[in-house]
């Protein structure tokens, strides 16, 4: 199910992307996009980790309540 | 009710002037405020919205020097919780209301004149600058009294107070600010919109903090 | 949860917006390129007034919530103040960087950016009270109540801010003529932006709320073990 949903908006990403490439663009744009789009990836994956970690922490609680 | 409240002013003031601890602070603050602004001025006139910022600056402040002090006093001497106990926290909040106008209306009186006398200020519209000295000072106390409520809860920490007040007191000096450069220019006519506005604020934040008052200070 | 589901799309929201903001959405006519700030600084600014808001109506809800229904609700004001307060910081760093380039000057008073002041200033007495409040078990009313107050002045500086200074802030700086026409395109990219920052906001809000709840049982947890 969360591999068709990924799927799903990988696909609207690739053919929004295939709609922008058309049109011509300054090389500082692309570079500023990357840079910003890396940035962006490390600071989802730290929350992506945050949440395993509390949902770990949570799930051990409720173990240690019963 | 009225009873209590009579009761209660009645205390605080002679507690109060017993010591006269606050307004005495606040006066000096004021006078050193003043003194020392217009010691390094070297006698030359500001221009009138200068002086008109000084002046609420003086006042803010030296406000905010005492008018905490009769909730921290409660707290200090523990005697807050005698007084919670005797009496209901809307009629506390009344007669705390009323001796911190009274406070600030002292301290208007001391300063205001002060301030004219040192930094030569000429005021052309004379009824119409005291009105807004009176009503932003009416202001400034209103907003005042239910922050230094909480204050006392945090143990008075000294600028705290003054660091609670400035944000919500900010339209207060503003409107009080360019009223008092109109009186003192006299360039338009007195506009009473202004005194309106300090009093409809003054009366709004009065109404809210006699609402939140119970919630700061009943304690269960 | 369906909730829990819809707020982690920031997680496709942010790189499309990013993608959108920088490739897809033409430049303005006037200001070229630098107006693709836009796109961030916006939804910076309407996040941070919603968590404003959010911890406004999480302070209400916990005065008046006496029975404790919903536990916590004071740490979790405080919570959406915090997240508020930097992106509040980072509109104004957006919003500064952007009128150098247009109006000239890092900072020139006009009306939001007052508003945007005025706001901070009201966090960080709150913050200052709230660790003045440390270890005081009436923490959670007082600052709620601070907070409360404050929010209600806010309207005089809606009021009061526009006729003391002259505004510069029209959304038409954009285009030349009067009407703030943005290019559908643009106006489209700005909707994602908004909804991907809105959700990453909710995102970490929830997070953070999480956070406190193991915290706060752990500690329920070691105090029964005394």
């Amino acid at each position: 199910m969360r591999l068709i949903r990924t799927a799903f908006w990988v696909l609207i990403m690739v053919s929004l992307l295939a709609a922008a490439l058309p049109e011509s663009r300054s090389d500082v744009l692309y570079t500023v996009t990357a840079v910003i789009l890396i940035v962006w990836i490390g600071l989802a994956f730290f929350l992506y980790r945050l949440d395993r970690k509390i949902t770990r922490l949570e799930k051990n609680q409720q173990k240690m309540k019963q | 009710m009225v009873r209590e409240i009579l009761r209660n002013l009645s205390k605080d003031f002679s507690v109060e002037f017993r010591t006269r601890f606050a307004l005495n602070v606040s006066i000096a603050f004021a006078v050193t405020a003043t003194v020392s602004v217009s010691l390094t001025a070297g006698g030359v006139p500001f221009p009138s919205l200068v002086q008109s910022i000084l002046l609420w600056m003086i006042i803010f402040f030296s406000a905010m020097n005492g008018l905490s002090h009769i909730f921290v006093r409660e707290e200090d001497q523990a005697t807050a919780l005698f007084l919670r106990i005797t009496m209901s926290a809307d009629s506390i909040f009344i007669s705390k209301f009323i001796y911190n106008q009274s406070f600030m209306m002292i301290v208007l009186a001391v300063v205001t004149p002060l301030f004219l006398f040192f930094l030569q200020v000429k005021v052309i519209l004379i009824s119409y600058f005291v009105l807004t000295i009176l009503s932003g000072g009416l202001s400034i106390a209103a907003g005042a009294t239910i922050l230094a409520a909480m204050v006392a809860k945090a143990g008075g920490k000294g600028s705290l107070f003054s660091i609670l007040s400035f944000p919500l007191l900010l339209p207060v000096l503003w409107v009080s600010i360019f009223a008092t450069k109109n009186s003192l220019d006299g360039a338009r006519p007195a506009d009473y919109n202004s005194l309106v506005f300090l009093l409809a604020f003054s009366g709004f934040i009065s109404a809210i903090s006699f609402l939140l008052f119970r919630f700061v200070w009943i304690e269960d | 949860m369906l909730i829990r589901q819809v707020i982690k799309s920031f997680y496709i929201l942010m790189p499309l917006a990013i993608l959108m903001a920088f490739l897809w959405a033409p430049s303005a006519e006037i200001l070229g390129d630098f107006s693709r700030i836009i796109y961030f600084h916006v939804p910076l600014a309407w996040v941070s007034v919603l968590a404003f808001l959010v911890s406004g109506v999480l302070s209400a809800a916990y005065l008046f919530d006496k029975k404790q229904r919903y536990p916590w609700l004071d740490e979790k004001a405080f919570n959406s103040a915090s997240i508020g307060m930097a992106f509040a910081l980072l509109a104004v760093i957006t919003g500064s960087l952007w009128a150098k380039l247009t109006w000239g000057s890092f900072w020139n008073w006009d009306p939001r950016e007052t508003s945007i002041v005025v706001i901070l200033l009201i966090y960080i007495a709150y913050f200052s009270l709230r660790s003045a409040l440390a270890g005081n078990d009436r923490r959670g009313v007082i600052g709620s109540s601070y907070l409360i107050l404050a929010m209600m002045t806010l309207p005089f500086f809606v009021f009061l801010a526009p006729r003391i200074y002259d505004s510069l802030h029209p959304e038409t700086i954009i285009n030349a003529d009067r009407t703030p026409h943005l290019d559908d395109r643009m106006r489209m990219t700005l909707l994602i932006s908004i909804f991907a920052f809105t959700s990453l906001y909710a995102y970490i809000l929830h997070l953070m709320n999480r956070a406190l709840a193991v915290a706060k049982r752990l500690e329920e947890e070691y105090h029964a073990a005394d």
